[in-house]
C-alpha cells in the first residue's frame, strides 16, 4: 500500500492537500450550508430555513443588479487589461525598442502600487470639481464641462474599470512578453522565406506558441476580478445609487452593515456557482479551440 | 544511487511539510485557546496582588492625547496596566468580527450606535451591577449617551465623548453675497445657499456618500423639520411621512447648490473644501474644528445651530462615543476601572475632541472664540440619541443607498422616500 502511494506520488502532496482542505475547502462548505440558516448578529444559533435565503435574494434587484455589475466589471476589466497588457508585450518584445529593462520597471509600478493608495490617488484624481483629469481633458477641448466620473450612473463603473486596467495591465505583460521569449525564432525566419507579412507570422507561427499562456491567463484575470471589489470599495463604496455594487461588494454589506451573515451566505454561493460557470464555459470553449 | 537520493530527499521533505503542517495546527489551537475568550495570555489575577494587564482600542485620532491621559492612570492605578491600540481602520466591522470570536480588546471605545448593536447582540458586558456596587450616578451623563447605552433595560457603556451637529458657515462668503446674520430655517438656509454659488465656490455642502455621515445630516434635517426615522416605540418606520417626503426634497434642492462632486464627498471632503473657502455653509460638529483652523488659520467663520423647519423644536442627533467591556473579557473588574476612568468629567476632558459625557467643553477648545464654541455647547441641550434598535446601522446604510438614488437618477422625493420606508420596514423585522 505504502509503495502504490510512494509510486503515484500521493504522499508527497498530502500535506497540501490537507492544507487546501483546512483552509480553502471546510470554509467553503460551511459558506454553502449557512446559506440554508437563518444566521445574524442577533440570533443565538442559526435556523433552518431551507432556500427562503435564495429567494430573497432572486427577488431583491439590488442583487440581481450586482450579478449584471459583476458581469460588467469583470469582463470589462478583463478585455482592457489583456488587451493593454497584449499591445503592450508585443510593442515591448519588438528588437527595434531600446531600454526595455527601465520601461519594464516603470510599466511595474501601477501593479506593484498597493490598491487602497491607488484607490485614493485616482479618487482625488477623478474628482468632479477638482481633480486632474477634467482639468486636463477640458485644456484639451476634450470635454466642455466637469464630468461626474465616479457618481454619474453611466460612467462610475467605467471608471473604476480603467483603475483596474492600469493596475492588472503590467502582470497581462509580464506574462506574454515571457511566452513570446519561447518563440522559435528559426520558424519565424521560415515563414518569412515561405513568404509570410507581418500578419501571416503572428497567425501560423506566434499565437500557436502563446495562445496557451494567453488563455490561462485570462482566465485566471477573470477569477481575480469576480471576487475583487478593492477600487469599488475605496472609490465608490458601491454608489452612486449601487450602479457600481458587485456581487462582492453587496455581500459584504449584507455581512457588515446588516449582520445577516445566512443572507451572505447565500450570495457567496451564487458568486461560487457564476465563478465556477464562467470558468467552465471558458475552459470549454478555449479547450475546443486547442483541438482544433 | 541517484534514485535512491532523489527519494530520500522527496521524502524528507514530505515528511518536514507534514510535521511543520501538525505544528502549526497544534500552535494554531494553543493560540486559539489562550486567545479566545480573551487575549490578555500573559495577564496574572488581582487577586494575586500582581499587575493586570487590560487592552483598549480606539481609533487613531486619539493617540495625540493618550501619553497625557495614560500618565494620570498609571499613577491612580498602578496595579492595572493599559495596553492601547488606537487604530487607522476602527469601524463596527473590524469590532463585530473581534468580539464574535473572541479577540476583541477588554474595554472598547464604540460609537453610539455600535454600543446598541453589540449590547443587542449579547457581545458586551452589562455595566449595571458595577454603577451600583460603586454608587456611580449615571445621571450626571447625557441622558441621550445613557439612553443609547441602554438595551432591554441593561447599560452597556458609559460616555466620554458627546457631540452634536451645528452649522458652520463662512462670514466673508456670506457677507459678499448680501447677508450679515446666518440664516434660521431651513428655507432661508435654500435663500443664503442660492446667494453664495457664484464660479467655484458652492452655497452648501451636502454629504453624498459614506453611510454615517450621508444618514447624520438627513435625520439631522428630518428631526429639525419635525419628523424622526421610527414611531414613538420604535415599532415601525415613519420615513414615508410627509414630512420624510419634505426633507427628502431639501436634500435634493440643496444639491443644486452644492459641488458637482456632491455624490463623491463625506463630511471629510466637505470640511476640506469648507476650509478651502469652497463652500458657504456645511452641517458638522465640533470635531472638525481643529482641522478647519490647522488647514486655514485666515478662515472667518462661526457656527449657529441647525436650522428648522416648519416652526418644529429644535430636534438634533446626539453623537459620541463610549466606552464599554467586551462580553468575552476575562478581567472585567479592572476593565470596569478603566471605563470609569476614562469617562470621569476631567479625564474625559483632556481625551475627548467635542465634549465630555457630561457635555462640558474639551481641554483643547478654552481658546477658540464664543461665536464657535457657545453654540456647539448650547446645541447639546436639543440633541438626542438614535433609535436604540438592533438594525440602526443597516438603517443608516439604507437611508444613504435610496437617497443617492433619487440624486443620481433624479428619482421624486415621495418615490425615494417610499422605497426608504419599504426598506426600513424589512430591516425592523
Amino acid at each position: 500500500m505504502l509503495r502504490k502511494i510512494k509510486r503515484s506520488g500521493a504522499g508527497y502532496v498530502l500535506p497540501a492537500v490537507i492544507t487546501v482542505a483546512v483552509v480553502m475547502i471546510y470554509p467553503l462548505l460551511y459558506t454553502l450550508v449557512m446559506g440554508f440558516f437563518n444566521n445574524t448578529l442577533f440570533l443565538e444559533a442559526p435556523v433552518f430555513c431551507g432556500i427562503s435565503q435564495y429567494k430573497k435574494l432572486f427577488e431583491d434587484k439590488v442583487f440581481l443588479g450586482s450579478i449584471t455589475n459583476t458581469l460588467v466589471w469583470t469582463f470589462g476589466s478583463v478585455f482592457f487589461q489583456f488587451g493593454l497588457g497584449f499591445i503592450m508585450a508585443l510593442i515591448l518584445h519588438q528588437p527595434f525598442v531600446k531600454g526595455k529593462t527601465l520601461i519594464r520597471i516603470l510599466l511595474m509600478i501601477p501593479w506593484v502600487t498597493p490598491s487602497i493608495i491607488g484607490s485614493a490617488v485616482w479618487k482625488w484624481m477623478y474628482n468632479a470639481d477638482y481633480g486632474i483629469i477634467n482639468f486636463i481633458f477640458s485644456s484639451l477641448g476634450i470635454i466642455e464641462k466637469n464630468q461626474t466620473w465616479l457618481s454619474n450612473p453611466k460612467i462610475a463603473m467605467w471608471s473604476v474599470i480603467a483603475v483596474n486596467t492600469w493596475k492588472m495591465f503590467p502582470f497581462i505583460l509580464l506574462m506574454i512578453e515571457a511566452s513570446l521569449q519561447s518563440v522559435s525564432k528559426d520558424l519565424k525566419e521560415a515563414a518569412v522565406i515561405d513568404g509570410a507579412n507581418v500578419f501571416g507570422i503572428f497567425k501560423n507561427v506566434t499565437w500557436p506558441s502563446i495562445a496557451a499562456t494567453c488563455y490561462s491567463t485570462i482566465l485566471l484575470m477573470i477569477i481575480w476580478t469576480l471576487n475583487a471589489f478593492t477600487f469599488i470599495y475605496a472609490m465608490t463604496e458601491g454608489g452612486p445609487a449601487h450602479k457600481t455594487e458587485v456581487m462582492a461588494m453587496y455581500i459584504y454589506k449584507r455581512a457588515f452593515m446588516d449582520y445577516d451573515f445566512g443572507i451572505a451566505s447565500a450570495a457567496s454561493a451564487v458568486l461560487f456557482a457564476l465563478s465556477m460557470f464562467v470558468s467552465l464555459v471558458y475552459l470549454y470553449l478555449t479547450r475546443e479551440k486547442e483541438g482544433n | 544511487m541517484k534514485k535512491v537520493v532523489k527519494r530520500t530527499l522527496s521524502m524528507t521533505m514530505a515528511a518536514t511539510m507534514a510535521l511543520g503542517l501538525m505544528v502549526g495546527c497544534s500552535s494554531a489551537k494553543g493560540e486559539q485557546k489562550s486567545e479566545s475568550p480573551a487575549p490578555q495570555s500573559d495577564q496574572k489575577t488581582e487577586a494575586s496582588g500582581k499587575p493586570v494587564t487590560i487592552k483598549f482600542w480606539d481609533g487613531n485620532w486619539q493617540e495625540a492625547v493618550w501619553p497625557e491621559v495614560e500618565a494620570i492612570w498609571n499613577k491612580e492605578h498602578p496595579d492595572i496596566k493599559i495596553e492601547a491600540e488606537f487604530q487607522a481602520d476602527l469601524a463596527n466591522d473590524k469590532y463585530m468580527l473581534a468580539l464574535k470570536n473572541g479577540t476583541a480588546p477588554d474595554v472598547l471605545s464604540c460609537a453610539l450606535d455600535w454600543v446598541t448593536t453589540f449590547g443587542n447582540a449579547g457581545l458586551l458586558a452589562p455595566l449595571d451591577e458595577y454603577v451600583a456596587k460603586d454608587s456611580l450616578d449615571v445621571n450626571q451623563f447625557v441622558k441621550g449617551a445613557n439612553d443609547a447605552s441602554t438595551v432591554n433595560g441593561k447599560l452597556y457603556g458609559l460616555p466620554f465623548r458627546s457631540e452634536t451637529y451645528v452649522m458652520f458657515y463662512n462670514k466673508d462668503i456670506l457677507s459678499a453675497a448680501g447677508y450679515q446674520t446666518p440664516p434660521a430655517t431651513w428655507d432661508e438656509v435654500k435663500g443664503v445657499a442660492a446667494a453664495c454659488t457664484n464660479g467655484d465656490v458652492y452655497g452648501y455642502g451636502l454629504c453624498g456618500t459614506n453611510y454615517s455621515n450621508f444618514s447624520f445630516q438627513y435625520i439631522t434635517m428630518l428631526r429639525s423639520s419635525g419628523g424622526d426615522i421610527l414611531n414613538a416605540d420604535n415599532t415601525a418606520s415613519v420615513l414615508g411621512s410627509d414630512v420624510a417626503v419634505q426633507t427628502a426634497q431639501l436634500y435634493k434642492d440643496l444639491a443644486a447648490y452644492a459641488p458637482a462632486s456632491l455624490l463623491e464627498n463625506d463630511n471629510i471632503a466637505n470640511r476640506t473644501l469648507f476650509a478651502s473657502g469652497k463652500i458657504a455653509m456645511y452641517l458638522s460638529g465640533i470635531y472638525d474644528l481643529a482641522e478647519i483652523v490647522k488647514a486655514n488659520p485666515d478662515l472667518n467663520f462661526a457656527c449657529t445651530m441647525v436650522p428648522t423647519a416648519n416652526g418644529a423644536e429644535r430636534n438634533t442627533i446626539l453623537g459620541g462615543w463610549s466606552v464599554a467591556v467586551a462580553e468575552s473579557s476575562k478581567e472585567k473588574e479592572a476593565a470596569w476601572e478603566f471605563v470609569k476612568f476614562l469617562s470621569r468629567p476631567d479625564i474625559a476632558a483632556i481625551y475627548t475632541n467635542t465634549f465630555t459625557g457630561t457635555a462640558e467643553v474639551a481641554a483643547r477648545y478654552t481658546d477658540y472664540p464664543e461665536e464657535i464654541i457657545k453654540p456647539n455647547a448650547d446645541a447639546l441641550q436639543y440633541a438626542n440619541a438614535l433609535p436604540a434598535v438592533e438594525n440602526i446601522v443597516g438603517i443608516r446604510q439604507a437611508i444613504m443607498d435610496n437617497l443617492q438614488l433619487m440624486l443620481s437618477e433624479d428619482m421624486s422625493a415621495e418615490e425615494a422616500s417610499g422605497l426608504l420606508d419599504q426598506a426600513t420596514t424589512k430591516l425592523l423585522k
